[in-house]
Order: structure tokens, then C-alpha cells, then sequence
């Protein structure tokens, strides 16, 4: 018999697993997109030290929300271990974390020799002591020779972690929002676009709107309007599929259209406001770095509501 | 004075290394262990000649019986869960473990309602296990699914992917528990067949025995891999289904008639 179908929102995941999640792959893509920059385009010390250590800033706090939520502290040491691969090679998680904590060792390691030669951290009581250490200036000088492992090695560990965002949503097949392959891709590019948004303010407010790195605020710029364009489409395509999938897909699309936060705040403001302001910058260019700033914060904003009206509007069928 | 410096040195870098090795064998030691201890587990008595599976007749099952229910707290220990000081009805509503639950479905048609005990549906492909990051969560050779509780770090995802939403979160210390049935703060918990007694050597579970002994008969428990057995007779005669058969699941549990 087909019997009536009840549809529920969860309330496990709330604010505290999309801040984690935004901040995981905003941390991730942030350090893997200043490391690429160093390594290809244009060695940047300053940008390289923003990158990393505000990326694993992020990643730190981010795993901190998971961590906290945990009631029994001490467990966690079951996750930690590499080993656990072995005997969860199905579970996202279990690969997320090891990406995380490898992203975060061989980051903080492609910075360290950048780190020694900063007037800036030589000047930090604690830390300048601990730079001078024998060990740490023999392990920075062994990086600094091999920088390309060591950027190779946390950027492979960072876009896994990026990808994972999307893929620890995608394992759950009771959830029909959630479990599609657009979800690690629209993750993926959002987690890109906010990196982009990210160093545009460190180039602009931190690095001091230097003119050398005109050419790099520009190429940030022309991706960031990229990825935007990208991430509309897959939306585009997402409605689409919502209200032809099944009928919990159906309810996901239409808590996520009627909603104004969604609509105005991360559609609106997240993704359109700031197309427009980086188009007129790439086609005709500002006066200003303000535009800039502000598409750059509004598409920060932005990364965190796709994250949290999407955990917010997963919605499990069931028959009673 | 330069040779007693260097023996400090070495003394200093010996230390070293054998902190970073001890610190290595440490983070490494317990996945081997957990490795062989599962290992061990899975090689002695259970075996995959026999799949655990219940047939649940909602013709038989009465509306306003918690007999499966009743017996279920009263096996697992889970009416010896006390409810935490001020927390609201709500809250210890929301919270309270749960292996069996009562629940209504209308049939969209005629608007009859039939009544079910809703559990752990003990897939042939569970999500929880496949989501679990540690293996706590697990299908032993038997078919049956359940969580190990001494590796689980209570991250509640197995919760989330469960379609049935058959999982219970344990919020508090509980003072008061079975011997058999261990439960601790931090951990996640769902049926797990009655395995204390499966292991025994018992051939029923705590709901059956308890629907049987109220007369009603709904509940049939058995081997669905034996030819022979009461379940997989009743299979062959009655039409059954599994609840959100669209997720291909392979349940081992199934409901007649709805």
C-alpha cells in the first residue's frame, strides 16, 4: 500500500557543523591557493605566511566546533590515529580528518623557512626563541630545500579537504539534497571562490595594496568571477533537479527557495552582488579597492549561508 | 668544556628521538590493536552461513500494545536510564535511548492505520557503518549491525545517515546498567537483536518472545539463510515489503502487509 509520507529537518548538524565545514574548506583552499601562487605565479613571502597560518587558524577552529560537540573527550584519539584508514576506508570522515591534520603539518612546514627569515616573528618573544632552536632551524632549512614536497604535499592534503566538505554531506543517502554528486563540486567551488574573496582583502588591507601585486589582485579577481559564474549555474541546475527528484528533494528545494535568508542574503548578496562589482572591476576596473573589498566580503557571507541553510534544509522521509 | 657540550648534545638528541618515536608507537599502537581485537571478533562462532532477519506481521500487531517495546527497555537496560534533573519533557523525549518504536502509517488511499515496531532494520548495506569514522559502528557476519562502544567517539553521524531513524545518543552518565548491556555517556546505541543472547545460543529476541507471550504473534525472528526455518517459510508464503525499499538497503527486517 503507498501510505502518507512525514518529512523531517534534522537537528543534529546546526550552525556549529556548517561553521566547520565553511571554515574547513575556506582554510583549506586558502592555504593550498597561496602555495600554488608561491610556487608557480609569483613567490610571495607575505602572502604564503596570511595564507598558512591564517589557514590553519581556520582549520583549527573549525575541527575545534567538531571537537567540542564530542561528550567523551578522550575518544577522539580513535580518529587521530592513521591507522583508523585501515579500517574505515569507507568513511569520509575518517579521510577528512587525516587530511585535515596532514594539511595543517606540511602547511605550517612549507612556511616555516619564510617564518625564520620574518622580521615580524623574529620579533615575538616566545616564538622567536623557538625559531632559533637548533632542531626547528635544521628542520626549516631541510624544507626550504625541498619547498616543492613540502607545498606539493599540503596542497594534495588541502584539496582533499575541500572535496571532503562536500563528500562528508554527499554519504548520506537518506538525505536526497545532500546525496548527489553536485554536492562535493558546489562545496569544491565555493571553497575556492571564498579563498579568492580572502586573500583579495589580505592583498588589499594586510599586504597594503601593493602595486607589484597588481597583477595578482587582478588574476584573483578574474577566477573569483569564475568560480561565482560556476557556482550559479550549479545552483541553476540544482533547482532543477530538487523539484523533479524524489519528494524529499522537493520539500529541500522549497524550504530552501521560500527562504529570504537564501535567496536575498546568500543568493542575492553572496553571489550576484559581488558578480557585478568583479565584473565592472575585471571589464572596466575600479577607482577604488572598496568595490573589491566589499564583493570580497559579501562572498564570505555568502560561503558561510550555502553552508548553513544546507544543513538546515536536509529533510528525511519517512512513512509514519 | 667542548666535549662535555657534546654529550649533552647527544644525550639531548637521543631523548629526542626516542619522545618522537614513543609519541609514534603511541598514536599507531591502538589501530593495530583494534585491527586484531576485530579480527578475533569476526573468526570466532559468527559466522556468514547465517543471516539474522525478523518478519513483522502488522495484521497481528496491536494498536495499543508495548509489549516489544516494554521487554526491550527491560532486556537492554534501557528503562534503567534515569532521566537527567530539570530536563524538560521535551528535551528527555528527544533524548531518551530507544531501540523500539511504536509507529503509525496511514495508508493515503483508504486512510486505514496500521501500526508498527519501528528498529534498527539491520541493512545489508548500512549507512551508519559506512559513515562511522572509526568502526564503531559495524555489521558483524551475521548480518546484525551494531556499535562498538568502546571506539565510538559519539560524533552522532551514524544518526544522521540512518533512514529509520533507529539510533539513540546517550547524553548522561547512567549510573545503574546490565552487565551485558554496557552503556556509557558519549555513545551512540540502536538494536542489536538481543546478541547477548544470540551468542547464547537463544534462537529469539526479547520483543518476540514478549509479542508471542501476549498473544499476538507478530513478530517472527529467525535465520533467513536456512531453508528450513520458521522466517524463511513465512517469506515464501506472505507478501513482504521493507520500509524505503527505494534506498536498496537489503533490510533484514521486513513487515507484512504494508
Amino acid at each position: 500500500m503507498d501510505v502518507t509520507t512525514s518529512f523531517y529537518t534534522q537537528d543534529f548538524w546546526t550552525w556549529w557543523l556548517a561553521l566547520y565545514l565553511y571554515l574547513g574548506g575556506l582554510g583549506a583552499a586558502t592555504l593550498t591557493t597561496t602555495f600554488l601562487t608561491d610556487m608557480y605565479i609569483k613567490p610571495h613571502r607575505e602572502l604564503v605566511l596570511w595564507g598558512a597560518l591564517s589557514g590553519i587558524a581556520m582549520l583549527s577552529l573549525g575541527s575545534a566546533m567538531l571537537f567540542l560537540h564530542l561528550l567523551d573527550h578522550m575518544a577522539v584519539i580513535h580518529i587521530l590515529n592513521p591507522m583508523v584508514l585501515i579500517n574505515q576506508p569507507n568513511a569520509w570522515i575518517a579521510w577528512g580528518t587525516q587530511f585535515i591534520v596532514w594539511m595543517m603539518v606540511w602547511g605550517f612546514l612549507y612556511a616555516l623557512p619564510y617564518m625564520m627569515d620574518s622580521e615580524f616573528f623574529g620579533r615575538i618573544p616566545v616564538v622567536r626563541h623557538i625559531l632559533a632552536w637548533r632542531l626547528v632551524q635544521k628542520i626549516g632549512r631541510t624544507c626550504g630545500r625541498h619547498c616543492r614536497l613540502c607545498g606539493w604535499l599540503a596542497t594534495i592534503n588541502g584539496i582533499g579537504t575541500v572535496i571532503y566538505t562536500g563528500l562528508l554531506l554527499q554519504s548520506f543517502p537518506a538525505v536526497a539534497l545532500w546525496h548527489n554528486p553536485g554536492v562535493p563540486l558546489l562545496f569544491t567551488v565555493s571553497a575556492f571562490s571564498t579563498a579568492m574573496a580572502f586573500l583579495l582583502l589580505v592583498l588589499n588591507l594586510a599586504i597594503k595594496n601593493r602595486e607589484e601585486d597588481r597583477p595578482l589582485r587582478l588574476f584573483y579577481e578574474r577566477t573569483d568571477l569564475i568560480l561565482i559564474a560556476v557556482e550559479l549555474v550549479i545552483l541553476f541546475s540544482f533547482f532543477f533537479y530538487l523539484q523533479r527528484g524524489s519528494q524529499s528533494a522537493a520539500v529541500s528545494a522549497q524550504l530552501l527557495w521560500n527562504d529570504w535568508g537564501w535567496l536575498i542574503g546568500f543568493i542575492g548578496f553572496g553571489l550576484l552582488v559581488p558578480f557585478f562589482l568583479e565584473l565592472k572591476g575585471v571589464i572596466r576596473g575600479w577607482n577604488s579597492p572598496a568595490p573589491i573589498m566589499l564583493a570580497s566580503v559579501l562572498v564570505l557571507m555568502g560561503g558561510y549561508l550555502l553552508r548553513h541553510y544546507f544543513m538546515y534544509a536536509g529533510v528525511y522521509a519517512r512513512p509514519w | 668544556m667542548g666535549k662535555h657540550d657534546d654529550q649533552l648534545d647527544m644525550k639531548r638528541r637521543e631523548f629526542i628521538g626516542k619522545t618522537v618515536l614513543a609519541a609514534g608507537a603511541a598514536t599507531v599502537a591502538p589501530g593495530i590493536l583494534l585491527t586484531v581485537a576485530r579480527a578475533a571478533n569476526e573468526t570466532r562462532g559468527v559466522t556468514s552461513a547465517v543471516r539474522w532477519g525478523m518478519l513483522i506481521d502488522t495484521n497481528k500487531c496491536a494498536d495499543d500494545c508495548t509489549a516489544c517495546v516494554d521487554a526491550c527497555n527491560k532486556e537492554n537496560g534501557i528503562d534503567l536510564v534515569q532521566r537527567p534533573e530539570g530536563a524538560s519533557d521535551a528535551d528527555w523525549n528527544a533524548q531518551r535511548p530507544q531501540w523500539i518504536r511504536k509507529v503509525k502509517l496511514r495508508d493515503m488511499a483508504t486512510q486505514v492505520v496500521t501500526t508498527l515496531p519501528m528498529m534498527c532494520q539491520h541493512c545489508e548495506y548500512p549507512p551508519c557503518v559506512d559513515v562511522c569514522p572509526t568502526g564503531a559502528s559495524f555489521k558483524r557476519a551475521d548480518g546484525i549491525v551494531m556499535v562498538d562502544r568502546h571506539i565510538c567517539i559519539g560524533c552522532r553521524y551514524c544518526m544522521m545517515a540512518c533512514p529509520y531513524k533507529a539510533r539513540s545518543f546517550i547524553h548522561q552518565n547512567v549510573e545503574n546498567q546490565l552487565v551485558a548491556v554496557p552503556r556509557g555517556k558519549g555513545c551512540v546505541e540502536s538494536c542489536n537483536f538481543c546478541v547477548q543472547r544470540i551468542d547464547a545460543g537463544n534462537t529469539t529476541t526479547a520483543c518476540q518472545e514478549a509479542c508471542d507471550k501476549a498473544g499476538h504473534k507478530a513478530i517472527l525472528f529467525g535465520d533467513l539463510k536456512d531453508p528450513e526455518s520458521e522466517i524463511t517459510r513465512a517469506f515464501k508464503t506472505h507478501n513482504s515489503r521493507q520500509i524505503r525499499a527505494e534506498l536498496k538497503l537489503n533490510t533484514g527486517v521486513r513487515y507484512i502487509d504494508v
